[in-house]
Formats: structure tokens, sequence, C-alpha cells
């Protein structure tokens, strides 16, 4: 069966910030910043957008007095990116078939 | 977005998480150079019959601590991610603490006294190597623990003064030298 790819993260950024947090445990807002190379507020929105998703869990705090942005990826985050995957693959092999 | 444009952004990007090596070898080096001259120093003070010569082992060990707490807490305020690699050393420090302190303040209260102190704690600590190493996919770290299991099985044998050469020479194998060539490999990465 030819599964659509999941929207949410069929997104360049947002793609980006699921591969990140996959490989950690959690990461603060500066280095999904530096690792994806975009801007604070694009970032800002497409975070907001994987939360609302259920995707991961934010939490501010502050660290010398300054405000912290920590992010987690969260268990249907795993699932979706998992899914999104297998997904890909499939696609792959279909175009590489034809 | 194309698909294999999607595999290779996801491809890149778990790679560079994967590639923040964080251990520039610090508590390796500080630790193997701070308990190697702990253990010469005082080796030279019981050759010379003094009495006190177990004191530096007071002053050098709560120095250490102080020293890497402080670090311990500088680091932490640098760090921007928890990676899976630091969570399985915090579970390894706590479990490696905990069986420091029982060696080092349960099993001296016994008739045994100070004669298995040294080999114990180099068996207690050569485990912690070895799976450091392991954590790391460090090689070195888990041919030092090596050396320092075999160094330590020999030191139940000996008297106090030759377990301290032994226990110096543990610390060269197991976190001098592996120390730094984690600290090599950490420079040419960043």
């Amino acid at each position: 069966m030819f599964k659509e790819l999941d929207p949410i993260l069929h997104s360049q950024l947002r793609l980006a910030v699921i591969s990140l947090l996959i490989s950690v445990k959690e990461a603060d807002f500066t280095f999904l910043k530096e690792k994806t190379g975009a801007t604070a507020g694009n970032l800002s929105v497409q975070l907001q957008k994987l939360k609302e998703a259920g995707y991961i869990e934010i939490e501010k705090s502050f660290k010398d007095n300054f405000p912290l942005t920590t992010c987690k990826i969260s268990k249907d985050g795993i699932a979706a990116f998992e899914a999104y995957v297998k997904n890909l693959k499939q696609y792959i092999s279909i175009k590489k078939e034809n | 977005m194309e698909t294999n444009e999607a595999l290779a952004l996801i491809e890149n990007m778990i790679l560079s998480a994967k590639r923040e090596i964080k251990d520039n070898g610090f508590y390796y080096m500080f630790w193997g150079y701070l308990v190697f001259l702990s253990a010469l120093t005082d080796y030279i003070l019981l050759m010379s019959d003094h009495p006190k010569h177990a004191m530096v082992w007071a002053i050098a060990m709560p120095f250490g601590g102080l020293v890497s707490i402080i670090k311990g807490i500088k680091d932490k305020k640098k760090q921007t991610t928890i990676t899976y690699i630091d969570e399985m050393f915090r579970h390894l420090m706590i479990a490696f603490t905990i069986s420091l302190i029982i060696v080092c303040f349960i099993m001296p209260m016994t008739q045994n006294n100070w004669r298995s102190f040294f080999p114990t704690l180099m068996v207690v600590y050569a485990f912690a190597l070895f799976v450091s190493g392991g954590i790391l996919r460090f090689k070195p770290l888990q041919y030092g623990a090596l050396a320092v299991w075999a160094l330590g099985a020999i030191a139940f044998f000996m008297p106090y003064q030759h377990q301290l050469l032994l226990l110096a020479a543990g610390v060269l194998a197991g976190f001098v030298v592996p120390g730094h060539l984690l600290n090599m490999l950490f420079k040419k990465n960043v």
C-alpha cells in the first residue's frame, strides 16, 4: 500500500529538526539553529508546528538569567519519523523500479 | 522536497548530531596525573619512613573532587544538547561513585584494613574505564582497562608499597595515555 508522506515532516526545516532530535535526548534552541542554519523566527514557527502536532515537547526555562528553550522528541514524534522513513523508502524503491 | 533530498537531509542531520565529540579527555588526564603523582609521593614518603605518608591522598582526592565539580558546572553551562552518550555516562558515573564510596569508606573499616584497598580500587575503576571505552567506541580506554585489571589482580598479592607502584602504572595505562589520545582526537574533530 502506497502511503502519503506525512505533511508535517515533509518540510525541509521540520524534517531537519526531527532528524536532529532523534539522535539526541534533548537539544536547546541554539543547537538546532546552528545545525539547521535557519533563522530564529522561522525555527520558532516550525518548532511550534511540531509541538502542535505532538511530535516534540518544548520546555522553556532560564539559564544564567537568559531564556532557554529545550526541545525533545515525543513518542508520537518517534513513531511519525519511523513511519515517514518507511514510506520514503517505498517511494524510492518504486522510483527505482520505474 | 524530493524523496532523495529528504533522505539525504535526514542522513546529514543525524551524522551532524553524532559528530559532536564532546569528550576532550580532560577528566582522564586530570585524574590520571593526580593519582599518578599521589601514588609516587606516597611511595617516596613511605620509603623515607615518614609516619604520615598516606596524608597525600587526604589532600589530593578532595582537591580532585573540587576541580571536577567546578569543571562539571562550567561545562554544563556551555552544554546545548544532552545526547544518549551523556545519559549513559551519567548512569555509569553514579554507579562508579557509589562503588568508590563503599571501597573508600566502608572497606577500610573491616579487619582487612588497607591491604586490599588499592587493588579493589583498581578493579573498580578498570570496570568504569572498560564501559567508558565501549560507550565512546574508543579502544585505548578498553586496552587501558585490561592493563589495570591485570595490574590490580597482581596487586592483591603485593605489599602496600609495591601496590602504589602498580597503581601508578595502572593510571598511566588506563587514564593518562587514553586521555591524551582522546584529547588529540577531539582537537582533530573540532
